[in-house]
């Protein structure tokens, strides 16, 4: 099987590189080959999503990067260190509630720096930075419980930002939000990252989500995966209110559809035709 | 100024609603215990079978006079206390490897299920051939009924807990010390309270019941020598001191759960 690969893997040193990663789970049934070849560069700076059908490995890339998986051939590394386990420059958001419910929420954006040894004062103080970031401000003593779902994922997000991460690794991380919040948080977050302009993995299903935030767009294949095609998002920054309803928007968003729809229909099965 | 006062006002009268609101529920509480004791006090007329409460509380401050009832009581608690710390030992890192583990819990599960059925009490007779009639028996026979609730809930506190937790403590590169003492603990502390709760309640009847069937000492076998020589005030009296105890001692740990709750 001949292999494409779109994207220049020489990266620089502070780059996250994929070099040849492949993944391979043993079942019962046998050996299943969840990611095929993925190489891919996130440069410094840059804010790639990467899209694609369901159980093609996308949550997979994100936690070898992470350090929870060990690709079973080829490589992550991060600032040119091979990535073998969590490391502190990186931070993880994810789909679910990761809100710890007996802490405030002051102490759950500092538990990072905590658990780092980071003294009480310092960790306060970021803490408290990231919360104004994140717009909680006036929450700080308030417990996840009587928070809304969309004020639980910025409490995730604020406690991942505290850390400063090089890397920012994000799980889907709207996913379980109904679709206003949904609108609303990826504005915050677009606004947020214009700060920080960390760089960040972010795995999404959403198509749109992905043009409006990204520099890059990664499709991947349905499993064994690869990496399809890298899309640019060359829109402008910063993105503002109506930048859903540019021609380019929507040539960008059509593009990928039709990229994703090919791979869907082959996870679906044979016969499977989306509109 | 006017606005220096509106606002702490606010606060104050929220604060003064649920002082209110506390001093409302407690006029309540005792309100029903007083009834319970003139229902008492009542029934006490009505049949010979029951002392009045003023004769039984004379007859448990005659015995507090005399110190007769040290010897008892300092048995009861001490079984009861020595229970229930053996079930917590063995009954929370048990709870906890099954609650983690896939194969223990499939394991242990009906197991566990179908021993927490069994009258603990039916094993009391060999506690009594190993330890002899003492303490130790007491205080075996009470481990061994407080083992199983504390299990059950420490195993089912393990399982609530929110999976993302210990990929977050992973990801953040907690020690396992850390994992325990700032996700596992915490995140079950509901649980664990409950299982103590429980735990302790249990520990006490059975010691009582145990001490019904072979004792040197205890507030059971108290009861049942006054009951025996038909001693009503004392034996009532014995039960006020039981309920009082019950009472204090889950007033106590209620108290803790409730100050955790509000800080966890």
């Amino acid at each position: 099987m001949s292999q494409i690969f779109p994207i220049d893997t020489v990266g620089h040193d502070s780059d996250v590189v994929f070099d040849n990663i492949g993944m391979t789970f043993g079942t019962k049934t046998g050996v299943t080959q969840a990611v095929a070849n993925v190489s891919g560069v996130i440069p410094e700076g840059k804010f790639v999503s990467v899209i694609g059908p369901s159980g093609c490995g996308k949550s997979t890339l994100l936690d070898m990067v992470g350090g929870l998986l060990k690709p079973t051939k080829g490589t992550v590394s991060i600032n040119g260190e091979t990535v073998t386990g969590p490391r502190r420059d990186t931070a993880m958001v994810f789909q679910e509630d990761s809100t710890l419910h007996w802490r405030t929420v002051l102490d759950n954006v500092a538990f990072g720096l905590e658990v780092k040894g980071v003294p009480k004062a310092d960790r306060y103080e970021s803490a408290r930075r990231m919360i104004e970031l994140v717009g909680l401000s006036g929450f700080e003593d308030h417990r996840p419980g009587q928070l809304s779902g969309g004020m639980k994922q910025r409490v995730a997000i604020a406690r991942a930002l505290a850390m400063e991460p090089r890397v920012l690794l994000m799980d889907e991380p709207f996913g379980a939000l109904d679709q206003q919040t949904r609108q609303f948080i990826g504005r915050e977050l677009l606004r947020i990252w214009e700060k920080t302009r960390n760089r960040v993995l972010f795995i999404t299903h959403d198509i749109q989500e992905a043009v409006y935030l990204s520099d890059e767009v990664w499709v991947m294949s349905a499993r064994p995966s690869v990496v399809k095609e890298v899309v640019t998002i060359d829109l402008p920054r910063p993105r503002p209110e109506g930048t859903h309803t540019l021609p380019r928007f929507r040539e960008l968003e059509d593009h990928l559809w039709e990229l994703v729809k090919v791979e869907a229909e082959k996870t679906l099965g044979p016969g499977a035709r989306l509109a | 100024m006017s606005t220096d006062v509106t606002i702490p006002s606010g606060i104050i009268t929220q604060q003064s609603a649920d002082r209110a609101r506390v001093i409302r529920d407690n006029v309540w509480r005792a309100a029903v215990l007083v009834a319970l004791v003139l229902l008492w006090a009542l029934l006490s007329t009505m049949s010979d079978l029951v002392a009045s409460p003023a004769d039984s509380l004379n007859a448990l401050a005659e015995r507090f006079a005399d110190g007769s009832i040290y010897r008892h009581l300092n048995a009861t608690l001490q079984a009861v206390v020595i229970g229930f710390l053996i079930a917590a030992a063995v009954g929370f890192p048990l709870g906890y490897a099954i609650g983690r583990s896939k194969f223990l819990g499939a394991v242990f599960d009906p197991l566990v299920a179908g021993a927490f059925a069994i009258p603990r009490v039916i094993f009391f007779p060999i506690l009594l051939q190993i330890f002899g009639v003492g303490v130790g028996a007491q205080s075996a026979m009470a481990a061994l009924a407080a083992v199983f609730p504390i299990m059950v809930s420490t195993t089912a506190g393990v399982r609530a807990i929110n999976p993302l937790l210990p990929k977050l403590a992973r990801s953040l590169s907690l020690s396992p010390l850390q994992t325990v003492t700032k996700i596992y603990i915490p995140a079950m502390a509901p649980s664990l309270m409950v299982g103590i709760r429980i735990g302790f309640s249990i520990a006490f009847i059975n010691v009582i019941i145990a001490e019904f069937f072979a004792a040197r000492a205890g507030l059971g076998l108290l009861a049942l020598r006054a009951y025996g020589m038909l001693d009503l005030p004392t034996m009532y009296g014995i039960i006020v001191l039981l309920a009082a105890i019950a009472l204090a001692g889950n007033l106590v740990l209620w108290a803790i759960e409730r100050r955790l709750g509000n800080k966890l």
